[in-house]
């Protein structure tokens, strides 16, 4: 038996069946994963983690798929099952085919995507995972490249959103599998 | 010269003025953090942060005292200087000396705590630096240990939110220094 469960749909309150609906209409086929549906048994932990994602880890964001092209890479980088499968799936959803994500996650360092898409990803995924090794000079390789300082403060919201997320999801992820 | 400036007072929305106000206040900083301010030019990202900060960390079932030792230490183990120095300059205020704060960031497993507040940070910790390897029985230890699973819910949300957090903070730091 599994310690967590997904609430179900006839028992969410009506605050947390308007996050639901709100988390539905961002995925690729207006569904729900049960790590969300089981947030609704606390609906203010529930409206943290969405709230926090619609303004952290928009769509449309002004990044394209790259956004989660870096949600995918970090949740492979730490293991988060949960928020690497939603993303594969929206990537699938966007044209994206399953051998050329595989070949993203062998080798993250070489990815064969536009110069600026290629940027975009690679800081992310720094600023998620090695940050600790960030210096000014890798902000201003990003100004070079042609982003803005807006651009970049963008970026580190998105490494932060996806660090909340794979947290939140490889947590809930353990509690939701059986015993 | 840094790569990142502050913006002025003037240039925030009167919306992100607000929250950032309200922030500082409940904080008690004498002025506000730079690497809150920084992201003041996303209006959305200061929005993201405070919904967060207030639905994950605030207003839980937690002990202010257990959650500032719980945010030294996950700072302490994710290396994040702005995070650690808050903490430290907070449990102060409640008492704690130099000391004390060094042994328990020596030894996080002997904390001077309640039983209670000992074994919330201790699963905090645990949650926020290996999310990715929790079995789940760890899930019915804590219920075990007099946690409900609201409460369980919770403690994964702030366990969250400091990741998150500690990701923006450390990247801010990083753009602010000088080169």
């Amino acid at each position: 038996m599994a310690f967590f469960e997904p609430v179900p749909e006839e028992q969410l309150s009506p605050e947390s069946k308007r996050l639901i609906e709100m988390a539905r209409k961002r995925t690729p086929t207006h569904t729900v994963g049960p790590n969300v549906l089981s947030m609704a048994a606390h609906p203010r932990v529930l409206k943290g983690f969405v709230e926090v994602r619609e303004e952290l880890n928009p769509i449309p964001s002004r990044f394209g798929s790259g956004h989660y092209i870096a949600g995918m890479l970090i949740a492979h980088s730490v293991g988060c099952r949960a928020c690497f499968n939603l993303s594969r799936g929206w990537l699938a959803k966007v044209g994206f085919d399953e051998a050329t994500l595989d070949s993203y996650c062998a080798a993250p360092a070489t990815l064969p995507l536009a110069d600026r898409d290629r940027r975009m990803v690679e800081f992310t995924v720094k600023v998620a995972c090695d940050r600790g090794s960030m210096k000014p000079a890798d902000f201003r390789d990003m100004e070079q490249a042609g982003f803005s300082k807006e651009d970049v403060l963008e970026m580190i919201g998105v490494a932060a959103f996806w660090n909340l997320a794979t947290t939140f999801g490889a947590a809930v992820d353990a509690g939701l599998r059986e015993e | 010269m840094a790569f990142f400036d502050l913006p002025k007072d003037q240039d925030l929305t009167p919306e992100s003025l607000k929250m950032l106000e309200e922030y500082q206040r409940v904080t008690g900083q004498k002025s506000l953090a730079s690497t809150w301010k920084l992201f003041g030019r996303l209006p959305k990202i200061i929005e993201g942060r405070f919904l967060a900060w207030k639905n994950l960390n605030q207003e839980v079932s937690f002990s202010f005292d257990a959650r500032t030792v719980a945010v030294m230490l996950i700072a302490h183990a994710k290396r994040c200087q702005a995070c650690f120095a808050g903490a430290r300059f907070q449990l102060d205020k409640l008492g704690f000396d130099e000391d004390a704060m060094d042994a328990m960031c020596a030894n996080p497993d002997t904390l001077p705590l309640k039983e209670r507040d000992r074994r919330f940070v201790h699963y905090a910790l645990r949650i926020a630096t290996d999310s990715a390897n929790l079995p789940p029985k760890d899930f019915r230890e804590m219920e075990q240990a007099g946690f409900s699973k609201d409460e369980i819910l919770e403690m994964v949300a702030f366990a969250a939110y400091w990741t998150m957090n500690m990701v923006f903070n450390q990247a801010a730091l990083a753009g602010l220094a000088e080169e």
